[in-house]
Parts: structure tokens; sequence; C-alpha cells
């Protein structure tokens, strides 16, 4: 029989999903600091793979994993087409909308410049507000952006918000929290429907 | 490296015009007739077409005055050209083989091959038996670990009408429907005013995929207004006559089914293979979508993807 192949986002969220799947009996070998990207569990026919996790969407949307283990957030910024079948609950942060402290939101009248690494959510949140934006993406340090004069605001994962008021910003506004998600190929659900369903059940009990 | 040579290529070509062939042959002994299509549609023709498809998949071209777009779906092309002029009684079997194209999001056009039948005027049982049965035939002639995900549309559009939504909260609930996002699905139907009992039902949905007829039982525990139970009672009918054809351990049932294309109303069905991660057939009953052009006439179809199933199909 086929393995169930599992797709773990690196960093924080992979290490707590090797916390939670060896919680329910599987893949103890399973090590996120270790240089080994993948590990086997025999006797469940689970296979985990550690990628980068804004990897984890292709590798479960071109079936070479079943499931994934990724944040919301990814979710949100990509076209997909995948089933999400279980908030996971860790992973919590939220996105928000930051700035400079105390300082008028606008540098001119009209146009709200934001840096983020987030275009695509960006967007779509300040259309729905009807406030007329320029996106300026950024691929790390986004704090910087309103410090150096790059952009009026930003829109990112803030989790305790301490990155932010190191660097004198603070939170405008909460859009929406986010968490890890475990998504699933279309196709594998279907064709692993018992596997992937036992899964959850198991995660499920361990929930409660 | 090695590079693909013509040689390689034009085997290639040759083997898959040969399955091409193979295919139209079984709609051809079947009765069903070609008909070729225009590359182009007039995007104000089909514009409740293409207000339920995501614009940026749509492939505009401009030709003077007009709008044009690449054709990006057989079966609306159909209907708009026969439907205006549909004569009484008539009874159609088509199929065609061309392609479609759609924009992906960084700008790339994809040129998707499509083969596939239309079954016009018939007694709806009848047609989407008989529909059913060739998709049915033709994913088991390439590959015999095929699935096949059945489900009628009418059972979702049953439950959403009892709940007097919004555009855009029926826009949401399906999307969350089609992506099986329980969790998301839980608390978006926790800030809608539904009745207990609908409530309920919508949280059922998920959960009836599987056996047919414990299915239908556990359904029935629940919210069921007419629409959903007419629902139930075609599948029950069809499961029958797939039963007989001895396709069952072939054929999932699943009433959160979605497709891509909303126009469906009735039987919706999704085939795939083993180790391919694109549908290869897609289709279902769509009279109310005839009805948009002028009337209401039986219509059933089905599109095979012919690049993935030359892939993958074994042939």
């Amino acid at each position: 029989m086929d393995y169930l192949k599992i797709a773990l986002a690196k960093g924080r969220i992979g290490k707590d999903a090797s916390k939670l799947f060896k919680g329910i009996g599987l893949c103890d070998s399973l090590d996120p600091d270790s240089r080994k990207l993948i590990f086997k569990d025999e006797k469940n026919k689970i296979s985990f793979t550690y990628v980068k996790s804004s990897d984890v969407i292709t590798y479960v949307q071109n079936g070479v994993a079943d499931l994934g283990v990724v944040g919301k957030d990814e979710i949100l910024e990509r076209e997909t087409d995948l089933y999400e079948l279980y908030d996971l609950g860790f992973g919590k942060c939220k996105f928000a909308i930051a700035g400079i402290e105390n300082q008028k939101l606008y540098a001119k009248d009209q146009v709200l410049k934001v840096a983020t690494k987030y275009p695509k959510v960006t967007k779509k949140y300040f259309a729905a507000r009807n406030q007329k934006i320029k996106v300026i993406k950024l691929n790390g340090s986004v704090e910087l952006a309103p410090l150096v004069g790059l952009a009026d605001v930003i829109v990112d994962l803030v989790e305790t918000g301490s990155t932010l008021k190191a660097n004198g910003l603070n939170v405008i506004e909460e859009m929406f929290p986010i968490s890890a998600r475990l998504i699933c190929n279309r196709v594998s659900y279907r064709f692993k429907y018992q596997l992937i369903t036992q899964l959850l059940s198991a995660l499920k009990e361990m929930e409660a | 490296m090695e590079y693909f040579r013509i040689e390689d290529e034009l085997k290639y070509h040759g083997k898959r015009y040969q399955l091409e062939k193979e295919i139209e042959d079984m709609f051809m002994h079947e009765g069903y007739t070609h008909l070729e299509l225009s590359a182009f549609e007039n995007l104000d023709q089909l514009r409740s077409l293409y207000n339920k498809l995501k614009k940026e998949h749509i492939v505009k071209v401009y030709g003077g005055s007009d709008i044009l777009v690449l054709r990006t779906d057989h079966t609306a092309s159909i209907i708009k050209n026969l439907i205006p002029r549909w004569e009484p009684g008539l009874k159609l079997k088509l199929f065609y083989n061309s392609d479609v194209f759609r924009s992906s999001p960084n700008g790339e056009i994809k040129e998707i091959k499509q083969l596939g039948i239309e079954y016009l005027g018939e007694a709806a049982l009848k047609a989407d038996k008989e529909v059913f049965g060739l998709a049915l035939q033709i994913l088991n002639r390439y590959d015999q670990g095929f699935i096949i995900e059945v489900s009628n549309s009418k059972f979702i559009r049953g439950l959403i009408e009892a709940m007097a939504l919004s555009e855009e909260e029926i826009e949401r609930l399906k999307d969350l429907i089609d992506r099986k996002n329980r969790f998301e699905l839980v608390e978006f139907s926790e800030g809608l005013d539904l009745p207990e009992e609908i409530r309920n039902s919508l949280l059922n949905l998920l959960d009836l995929q599987g056996d047919l007829t414990a299915l239908v039982k556990q359904a029935e525990q629940n919210y069921l207004n007419p629409t959903m139970a007419e629902a139930l009672a075609e599948l029950m009918e069809l499961k029958a006559f797939t039963d007989k054809l001895g396709y069952s351990q072939h054929v999932y049932f699943d009433l959160s089914l979605l497709m891509e294309l909303d126009y469906y109303d009735g039987l919706i069905f999704k085939g795939y293979y083993p180790n391919s991660f694109k549908e290869i057939v897609c289709g279902g009953r769509y009279d109310s979508f005839t009805e948009e052009f002028g009337q209401k006439i039986s219509a059933v179809g089905f599109s095979l993807d012919a690049d993935e199933l030359m892939e993958k199909g074994g042939a």
C-alpha cells in the first residue's frame, strides 16, 4: 500500500507539527532540527518531508505530498485549489496594519503606501474598504519600510508585537487571525480517503 | 542532457492522435455527431458565465470595438449557438474535440485540449445514465484504477435557498464547502442568522460522503426540503444503474462536491486516475443554464482533459 505523504513547513510551524504527529504516535524519528529532509514511518506507512513554508502548497498542489501543514497566511496569499481539512490550532498570529507611533498616516493625501510580504492579502483587504493604496512588495524586514520612508504603513504577521515595538512601530489595525492548517490534495483525498480520515480523527481525539 | 528530438515529438503526437481517434470513435459509435466551434466568444453574450469565472482566468482579445475572449468552455459556446434557435422535440447528441484557453495569474496563457459530449433534449434520467455510463466506460478503458466522484447539485442549491443569504454570503459559503474547510464553515455559519435545523444540515454536509444508502439516511435525519430530497432520489436511481453496470467500487458519492463552473443543476461528476493530479473528466446536467439563452432544454454532458488522459491513462 502507498505511503501517506505529508509536507511540513520548516521553522516554528514544522516544530509544532512534529510534536503533534509524534503525540498521536506517528514517526518517532521525526526531527525538525536534523539536516535530513525526509522521515519515514514504515509501520504506519506515513512519510514526512520538510520544505520551505512557501513551497508546501506547491508540493501538495502537484500531488508529491498528499497533505501539508502550512500557515493560513501562505494559503491566503496564493491561488490554491486544495482542501483545508483542519485548523491545527498552533502557529497562531495576526495579520495587522502597523505604522510609526503617533505619526500622521498619510505622507500625501490620497494614496496610502503599504509595504508588505503579502501583496494579495493587502490589496484585497484595502479594496474591500475602498482605500486606494500602492503596494510595495518586500521580502523581509518589512518594519524598516516606514522608518526609511519607503511606505506609510506595513501589513505583516504579528505575534507578540515585540519586533514592531523594538522599531518604534505599533499596530494600527488588527486584520484577522492566522493559524496552521492541514491542507490536502483533492485527488489524494479521494484515493486515500480512509487513511486521511483516520489521521483526522486521531488529531481530533488528541485535541479533545 | 539529451533534448527531445523531432522524431520523439512526432511519435508522441502520433500516439495522441490515435487516442483521440479511439475516443471519437466511441462517441460516434454511440451516435454523437461532431461539432466545430469558433475559438472566439463575445464577452457580452456570455456575461452570466464569465461572471462566475474568475476574471483573471479569461483570455481577452480586442477586435474592433468588441471585446472578444478566447473560448473558455465548450458547453457555453454550444448552448449559446443552439438554444436560441432550438426546435421543439429536437434531440441532439454532439461531440467536440478542440482547445479551451485559460490565463494564469502570472499572465501565462494555457491551452487545454478537451474532448467531450453534450446530450440535448432527451428525457433527463435516460440521458444522465447514458452520459455517465459513457464517462465510466472511457475512464475504465484507459486505467481501471479510476475513481469518479458524484453528486447532485440540487442538494446544495436546495440547502442554500433555504438560508436566504446575500450573493457575497453564498459565494463565501460555496468557497468554504468547496475547500472542505469545516473549521471556517462553522465560524461563518455562527455569523449567519440561521434556524438551528438548517445550520445542522449545513455542518453535516461535509460528512455526507461514501456509501450512498448510509448517506441518504444521515441526510434524512437533518433538515431536508423537496429540492434536496429530489437530489437524493436522483442519486439513488443513478446508483442502481452503476451497480448494475458493475462499476460500484469506482463510484464515490460526495454531496459537498462543487464544480468550477457554476452552471450545473442536477447530476455532477469528476473522474480521476491514480497518480494524476488533475480531473480527467468532469461533467453534469445544466438545464437551467440553457434557460439563460431563451428556453429550458434538458442538457447533460462531460469533457475529458485529453492531455492528462494521454499522460496518465496508460494508453
